[in-house]
């Protein structure tokens, strides 16, 4: 199914990016409960000001961190950006060359690439958690932390961005280089995201918010044992249908010389 | 040599645009004897590289099938992969990794043993101490170098190179065409395209001559060049006639020479040279050059003459002539017989004294 040299390789490749994306992550993410201390001190005694939302508990303060517009920045760069420039960019450097002249099926280079993208996903998932855990420590929350929901706020996150990944590794093998890749993976997680954050409050958009993979996606929901099964389905089936797209359009491809 | 084919093609095509109209590779038969050192030539554009891609499974034929050391180029080519060592064009690297990680890399890729490292890279002047360094701070012909060691070292039954001559020093570049030889006379076969004519007539046992999409000529390097028009050169006492009537005989030019006579320049098919000096002798000869053909004027005449713009596989003339008449076997007799040998290209029917003009067409 896949080529673990392969892998090992591409893992090596985007180490840096690794390291230091997953390292801002978890910086990133433990400022979330020290922002949630804060203002739990700054209200004490007082009654909960109105618009305060999901700041007034822990579970939906870290829910904010983690659909956070940076937060989606750095989730896709370590997931759907690994996969999306993965053929494409071997492509457009002329490096797929030497990697399809080796007994590596297509489908195989194609799958190793995509299960970067889902480690990727993954470990940036992990990552959040493991800084929200730190967070917690610093500001003395932990008592709040619902420890016993963690490991399926994991594993739906990862979940939620190995699905965009697929999305990435899908446009990666449909083109010839990056940019038309890269422009319609980032329109498609653009698209989903303005989708969910207008229909929030604008009634006109809001019966359409269902049509968003972030409608889905509820941390909150997550962290509070409330969450839905079908919202996991749902980035099954999406991924499946990207990556069989992606199984089914690579392989037949025509790759002539590159430019 | 062996008698089984390493590339086998039939009618291979590969055409592009929407309704076929780009072709690409139209219609090549192509039969590689294992054991051969075949040459690919033709200019860009012509469809070597296509060729390569097709049969390699980077590109999907169009019709036609083909076959890699008896395996079908569609249904089975991650095996043909794992038995052929492959440079393509314009070779690119990992600019991350040092050349030794990269050769490393790609040898476990290849799930094949290194066997030949060593031996390329001395023969290519690769030090321990360069593949070190990281590939980014590699010149392109160090890099062209690493190349070449990646489709070597495992040994392949079937090399597949595509313009492996590309940035390297002529120094290297024979260097590579030992090597090729070395494992030409190992049992390995090696199919490679170039742009180097020189190369490919020093080298190869065969040549396909490739011209939009086309294949135009697939012989032996000897019956090409050897039945290639011949440049003569003469000088004469006096003015000949009807030099232009002789059949095979072309561009004639007479140019009075002073008090010693005239100069004739022309070209002559090698079949009407005897003729052609019998009717220079009635005119008083009294110097004669014929120049060897190469490898590149019978390329060139393939690319500079529009009557082999037919497409159709030609063979030469003579060849065709001989072999469309007599069986096999007889045809084979009858050309060697009817060709001059390649040894003796020049023929001299000059006075002693008269000093030869000495010129190269290379």
């Amino acid at each position: 199914m896949i080529n673990l040299t392969l892998f090992r390789r591409l893992l090596r490749g985007h180490r840096i990016r690794l390291a230091v994306g997953l390292a801002v992550v978890v910086v990133w993410s433990l400022l979330f409960p020290v922002i949630y201390k804060a203002f739990q001190d700054s209200i004490a005694g007082k009654p909960i000001p109105p618009g305060a939302g999901n700041f007034s508990s822990l579970a939906g303060t870290i829910s904010v961190g983690f659909i956070h517009p940076i937060s989606i920045a750095l989730f896709g760069i370590l997931s759907a950006g690994l996969t999306v420039g993965a053929l494409s960019g071997e492509r457009q450097r002329g490096t797929l060359e030497l990697l399809l002249s080796r007994p590596l099926s297509r489908r195989k280079i194609l799958l190793t690439m995509l299960l970067e993208g889902l480690v990727g996903a993954a470990l940036v998932s992990l990552a959040y958690i493991v800084g929200t855990v730190l967070g917690a420590q610093i500001a003395g929350v932990t008592d709040q932390l619902a420890f016993e929901q963690l490991p399926i706020l994991w594993v739906y996150g990862a979940l939620f961005w190995g699905m965009f990944a697929t999305i990435g590794i899908a446009t990666s093998g449909s083109f010839d280089n990056t940019a038309p890749s890269m422009a319609i993976t980032v329109s498609f997680i653009m698209a989903n995201y303005i989708i969910e954050v207008i229909g929030s409050f604008w009634d006109v958009v809001e019966p359409y918010r269902f049509l968003s993979l972030f409608n889905h996606f509820s941390p909150v929901d997550l962290l509070n044992g409330t969450v839905d099964s079908s919202s996991a389905l749902i980035f099954g089936v999406v991924a499946l249908i990207a990556a069989g797209w992606a199984l089914y359009i690579f392989p037949r491809r025509d790759l002539a010389a590159p430019n | 040599m062996s008698n089984s084919f390493a590339i086998q093609t039939r009618a291979l095509s590969k055409h592009y645009g929407r309704t076929g109209e780009i072709k690409a590779l139209n219609a090549v038969d192509l039969e590689i004897k294992e054991g051969e050192l075949f040459g690919f030539l033709g200019p860009n554009g012509a469809g070597k590289s296509t060729a390569i891609r097709t049969l390699l499974g980077f590109l999907h034929p169009t019709a036609g099938s083909a076959t890699v050391l008896g395996l079908d180029i569609v249904k089975d080519s991650v095996e043909i992969r794992r038995r052929v060592g492959y440079l393509p064009s314009g070779f690119a690297v990992y600019d991350y990794m040092s050349g030794r990680e990269y050769l490393d890399h790609m040898r476990a890729l290849s799930g094949r043993p290194s066997l030949l490292r060593h031996r390329v890279m001395e023969a290519l002047e690769l030090s321990d101490a360069i593949l070190k360094r990281p590939v980014r701070d590699y010149s392109r012909g160090m890099r062209q170098k690493i190349g070449v060691v990646q489709a070597l070292e495992t040994d392949p039954e079937l090399l597949i190179l595509d313009e492996p001559s590309e940035g390297l020093d002529p120094l290297m570049q024979r260097s590579l065409q030992e090597l090729l030889l070395e494992r030409v006379a190992a049992g390995r076969t090696v199919f490679f395209s170039s742009h180097l004519i020189s190369e490919v007539e020093r080298i190869c046992n065969r040549v396909a001559i490739v011209r939009g999409g086309k294949l135009v000529a697939l012989e032996t390097v000897e019956t090409l060049v050897r039945f290639q028009r011949r440049r003569v050169d003469a000088l004469v006492a006096r003015k000949p006639t009807r030099l232009t009537s002789l059949a095979g005989v072309f561009s004639v030019k007479v140019a009075p020479e002073g008090k010693s006579g005239y100069r004739i320049s022309c070209e002559a098919e090698s079949a009407a040279v005897p003729k052609l000096i019998a009717r220079l002798q009635t005119s008083g000869l009294r110097d004669l050059l014929i120049e060897a053909a190469s490898l590149e004027e019978a390329f060139m005449s393939y690319y500079g003459d529009a009557r082999h713009s037919s497409g159709a596989v030609q063979v030469f003339p003579e060849v065709a002539e001989v072999k469309k008449t007599l069986p096999k076997a007889a045809a084979k007799r009858a050309v060697a017989k009817r060709a001059p040998a390649k040894k003796s290209p020049t023929k001299k029917a000059a006075p002693k004294k008269s000093a030869a003009k000495k010129r190269s067409s290379r």
